[in-house]
């Protein structure tokens, strides 16, 4: 007997089916994940790029080597590109909360949103996730790129509960969550257009998956130690002494000041290194 | 009419404007009234229960080997008939299967003294108040809510 990792999986399988023909009719398919932390919105959303991946006659998602996954607005354009190139049939955006209302006049924003506004062209579906879709950029909304929201419930002891809502709930929720004083009451107002249930992910990947997650998020550590400290990469540290990179180089390891932090290949000092060069 | 009084009344000119309306007077029960269309509505709906009530005493009578009743749900079918006789001007000729292309034939059939007859008349009756949407309630459209795509598109408008 086949274990299918959704229970109903006619229902999720048929949207799949549907979203596949848009993809390749080069229509917009985006779908997003919601809900609190740990309710397996990153599980779900690798079983559900197994799931295409497999239609496609692909191996699973390979979560040693993740192309298909990125974290945060940079990664995600980064390895989009890289998809296309080896034509995959879909990517998830994790930790896809930096696209936000907030930043709504940033570059960054304006950059994801020209992306969101050209990915269909590369025929690939997009995974959204988040913890609250409703913080997204209002850009994505008002050009109808989003397919279907999937808000998850409580995680159970082995098994994920996923609701499934259209399009058009998708905006009465987000109406709701002006006056609601409690999130999740918003979602319970709105009458979800299917329930499933669907399992964790086998040991092994799961434990791939957690490298990967606390890996990510470890990065994002580093970048917010980064700023809160205002440790310098060579670069900086060569602008503010109006020398040159090679110069700071040789400095350093004259002196031998060793990095703070090693952030994507860069190395990082404190910020006291600039006095010390000075004197 | 009434604010134009009312302006005489006061020894004034009425403003150019100001619209001129009926105002509704409760005391008289002729100026609330419901569309012609619903009452008109509801006679045939009227009729036509009649006649169907007709025809199940004519065959409940029939099986009883009673011959009385034919004649009352004749007259019933009749004035259905009378009561739709301009819409079915309107309408004969227009149907795909054209059971009757003349209204003459329709009347004919209706005061024939054969029972088969009369009933076709009255299936044609039927189907003519029902395409007339007088007895359609069957139009709720029935959406795959698990079709979300499909949902999508309905919510957009698009077909």
């Amino acid at each position: 007997m086949i274990e299918h990792p959704f229970e109903p999986f006619d229902l999720v399988e048929t949207n799949i089916d549907k979203a596949i023909i848009r993809k390749n009719l080069k229509k917009p398919v985006l779908p997003i994940i919601d809900g609190g932390l740990s309710t397996g919105k990153t599980t779900l959303a690798i079983l559900l790029m197994d799931m295409i991946n497999v239609k496609h006659g692909l191996p699973i998602v390979d979560l040693d080597n993740p192309i298909q996954y990125a974290m945060g607005g940079e990664d995600f354009i980064r390895k989009l590109k890289q998809c296309y190139e080896h034509r995959l049939p879909v990517i998830t955006y994790d930790e896809a909360g930096d696209f936000s209302r907030k930043g709504a006049l940033t570059k960054f924003n304006k950059t994801l949103n020209r992306v969101f506004e050209t990915f269909r062209a590369y025929q690939i579906i997009v995974i959204m996730v988040l913890p609250n879709f409703s913080k997204l950029s209002r850009d994505i909304f008002d050009n109808k790129i989003p397919s279907f929201l999937i808000h998850l419930k409580e995680r159970k002891e082995c098994y994920g509960v996923a609701h499934f809502y259209e399009n058009k709930s998708m905006f009465y929720i987000m109406h709701n969550m002006k006056s609601d004083i409690f999130p999740e009451a918003s979602y319970s107002k709105v009458y979800p257009n299917f329930k499933i249930r669907f399992r964790d992910l086998s040991p092994e990947r799961s434990k791939q998956l957690d490298k990967l997650s606390t890996l990510g998020k470890r990065e994002f550590l580093e970048m917010a130690e980064i700023k809160l400290h205002g440790l310098l990469s060579y670069d900086d540290i060569a602008m503010s002494l109006h020398k040159s990179k090679i110069w700071v180089k040789k400095k350093v390891s004259i002196m031998n000041i060793k990095p703070q932090i090693i952030y994507k290949k860069v190395k990082y000092f404190s910020n006291d290194v600039v006095s010390k060069f000075r004197f | 009419m009434h604010l134009i009084k009312y302006f005489i009344k006061l020894n004034c000119v009425a403003p150019q404007n100001i619209k001129v309306i009926n105002i509704v007077d409760f005391n008289n029960d002729t100026t609330i009234t419901q569309p012609r269309k619903d009452i008109v509505n509801f006679i045939i709906l009227q009729r036509h229960t009649e006649a169907i009530d007709k025809l199940e005493d004519y065959e409940i009578k029939n099986s009883k080997n009673m011959t009385s009743g034919f004649f009352e749900f004749k007259g019933k079918v009749l004035a259905l008939y009378w009561t739709l006789k301009e819409m079915i001007k309107k309408e004969i000729g227009k149907e795909k299967d054209k059971t009757y292309t003349n209204i003459q034939e329709i009347e004919t059939d209706i005061k024939s003294s054969k029972p088969e007859d009369v009933y076709k008349a009255f299936d044609y009756l039927n189907s003519l108040v029902y395409a007339k949407k007088i007895t359609m309630i069957d139009t709720k459209k029935e959406h795959d809510r698990t079709d979300l795509f499909t949902m999508n598109e309905e919510a957009l408008g698009n077909d």
